[in-house]
């Protein structure tokens, strides 16, 4: 039996170090002792994972059966253009946005960003190709896309790995505003042929980065929260 | 409005009671309601006997042997016949969520450790007393089947007699009655802040005590165990607001669940607790800990009072009897409740403490038990919960969180040393 030098509670033989205030336990006097069996098991235990099919299989049949109607309808009834399509395309497309809610216990996050941004993608050349040209494709909808759910990423990214707390969350939040608004307006200007500069996304970048900057400062500077209470104090 | 329509007993059903409503909302991939209460014996566990008991006291306690089923507009429980429950070897990260599907949609898990035998039942079925009655029951099921002859009494239920149907009942519906309908007075409380640990982790800290030291203690400053180990956790709470120096101090606040039996009488195995909030305001100022002591003194001779508490519970009963809200289909119902949940109710306390009180025994049953523990579970939110038992002269503490920090407890079980209780800690965290 050992104390704890910090805490002055009496540790249960088999802890090497306080519980409470992370102290190792060093008792001079019992150093050659054999560790003693916890009071607690070793094994740790996992949740029984239930599959939630339910949703899938549901989301699938209304998904699927609309789809399959719309073609049916295209090919006999109506049989004008091929407008059946584009709402096959956004069912398969709806169908990969849900994946996440379908599958929750395998689809992990960064799976889930790349489907879609696949998805939305693979939706975009079919419409593209149902139409004359391919040129906004692959000089605006695709870089578009790709911007944005890069930024998307990074987003989540660092929610997920750095903080989460409420103002890192809104400092994300604006980084990737004024950004996303920089890179549409260049690329707009670019399939337009207009000259490479910004103009209104300069206005939402530079008020995007002067909020960053205050979030920063307040969540970096601990103390500054006390020396604007000191200096401002009314 | 009746706990349970009983037809014949094939289709017999329970509605949920008051208090069993809110927990199934709160269901996540990694938080679920579930409690622990373990009793530890003076010999090594036997499982197959463990399991033998089981089977013959469960049918004792039709409301733990049930699966949770949801309706169009609330869920309800209804009879589980499949195998098992199944006796299972202990596990270190206990308390693990309780999805209503697994586990052959029992609701309660039995575990044993060497000496220990461990029930973990999922809130919606009863609190900690109906638990408590289910393991003292099972524990005495257990010692006959090795020979012992124990008798009923106190929480030892007779597993030869029918249940009473009292002990079925939904006792807040007798009860809630008062003409008035009191405001519950909500304000965001002081939050501790912890570092989330990864799933599937779960941390204990147990403080042992003599309850005559603590009892003792107590006395010096003129309060009750329960008042005075309130206390100690409001002062840590306040040491530790203090020492993150925030930019706007709360109050501190703990939610501490009180047994509406002590008042009311029924013999209901289900929930029949209701919060109360003892809090200290330090925007008011310093208060030494003697202050402290009085304060929650005073508060607890004021609050907990039958006609208080009975105030309280027709407010809440007054929702649930809501027309209006009866009609609203369940998961219209589950989006309300779990968002005003997080955004009220778990904001309301910074953290939680239950005292299960003294625990007795049938004479013959005492030579064989060493100690009880229980466990709150997992919190909510990233905070730590405290629940408190005692047993002849073994008075246990058990803190429960899935956080890393470990400054409250470190806080409390120091003001305990400080004030001469010698305290003897064990943990799942470096043992
Ligand atoms: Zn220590």
């Amino acid at each position: 039996m050992s104390y704890c030098v910090n805490c002055g509670v009496k540790l249960e033989q088999s802890l090497t170090a306080c519980p409470l205030c992370l102290t190792p336990v060093i008792n001079p006097k019992e150093l050659q002792t054999v560790p003693s069996a916890s009071p607690f098991p070793a094994a740790k235990g996992e949740i029984e994972t239930v599959k939630k099919r339910d949703l899938a299989i549901w989301m699938s049949l209304v998904l699927g059966a609309t789809s399959l109607s719309c073609f049916v309808l295209n090919l006999t009834v109506y049989q004008g253009s091929r407008w059946s399509y584009p709402v096959i395309g956004a069912c398969g497309l709806l169908w990969v946005l849900l994946l996440p809610l379908m599958f929750s216990d395998i689809v992990t996050w960064k799976a889930a960003l790349i489907c879609d941004a696949t998805a939305i993608i693979a939706y975009q050349y079919m419409l593209s190709l149902l139409t004359p040209t391919q040129y906004w494709f692959f000089r605006l909808a695709l870089p578009i896309t790709l911007w944005t759910f890069f930024l998307w990423g990074l987003c989540v990214l660092l929610y997920k790995k750095v903080s989460r707390a409420l103002l890192a969350t809104a400092l994300y939040f604006f980084m990737v505003t004024g950004l996303l608004c920089v890179g549409i307006e260049l690329l707009i200007r670019q399939y337009a042929g207009q000259t490479f500069l910004i103009t209104w996304s300069a206005i939402v970048f530079s008020v995007c980065f002067v909020i960053c900057v205050a979030l920063l400062a307040i969540l970096s500077l601990a103390g500054l929260r006390n020396t604007v209470r000191k200096r401002l104090h009314f | 409005m009746s706990g349970s329509h009983s037809k014949s007993a094939k289709d017999l059903w329970y509605k949920l009671d008051l208090s069993a409503i809110v927990y199934p909302t709160l269901q996540r991939r990694d938080f679920s309601s579930v409690y622990r209460l373990s009793v530890v014996l003076k010999e090594p566990i036997r499982p197959e006997i463990l399991q033998k008991a089981v089977d013959i006291a469960l049918p004792r306690f039709p409301t733990y042997k049930v699966a949770m089923r949801k309706g169009l507009f609330w869920r309800f429980l209804e009879p589980n016949h499949r195998p098992g429950p199944f006796v299972q070897e202990d596990i270190r990260n206990f308390c693990l969520p309780m999805s209503f599907k697994a586990n052959n949609r029992y609701l309660i898990r039995i575990y044993y450790h060497n000496c220990r035998i461990a029930l973990e039942a999922h809130h919606s079925l009863g609190d900690g007393t109906g638990g408590m009655c289910l393991l003292h029951t099972l524990t005495a099921v257990y010692l006959r089947l090795l020979g012992h002859p124990i008798s009923n009494g106190y929480f030892v239920l007779d597993v030869d007699q029918p249940p009473h149907p009292e002990e079925l009942e939904d006792a807040y519906m007798r009860y809630s009655n008062a003409k008035v309908r009191p405001p519950r007075p909500m304000e965001k409380a002081y939050r501790i802040r912890g570092t989330a640990e990864p799933f599937h982790t779960f941390h204990v800290i147990d403080g042992i005590m003599s309850v005559k030291n603590v009892m003792e203690t107590a006395a010096r400053y003129k309060i009750t165990i329960t008042e005075y180990l309130n206390s100690v956790l409001l002062y840590a709470l306040l040491q530790k607001q203090k020492k993150e120096r925030p930019f706007r101090e709360r109050p501190v606040k703990i939610a501490m669940p009180v047994n509406l039996r002590r008042f009311f009488p029924s013999r209901t195995l289900r929930n029949f607790i209701t919060m109360v909030y003892p809090s200290i305001d330090p925007r008011l100022g310093d208060y030494s800990f003697e202050e402290i002591t009085r304060h929650v003194h005073n508060y607890m001779q004021y609050y907990i009072d039958e006609k208080f508490l009975r105030g309280d519970i027709t407010t809440n009963a007054a929702t649930q009897r809501h027309p209006l809200i009866r009609i609203v289909p369940l998961f219209l119902k589950d989006f309300v409740v779990r968002n005003f949940y997080r955004r009220v109710q778990d904001r309301n306390s910074s953290a939680g403490l239950t005292n299960m009180g003294v625990m007795k025994l049938p004479e013959d049953m005492k030579p064989f038990v060493h100690r009880f523990d229980i466990y709150m579970g997992i919190p909510f939110s990233l905070r730590t919960n405290c629940a408190i038992i005692s047993y002849e002269d073994i008075l246990t503490v058990n803190f429960a969180s899935c956080i890393r920090e470990t400054d409250v407890e470190q806080l409390f079980f120091s003001r305990l040393v400080e004030d001469g209780i010698q305290v003897t800690i064990e943990s799942n965290r470096f043992s």
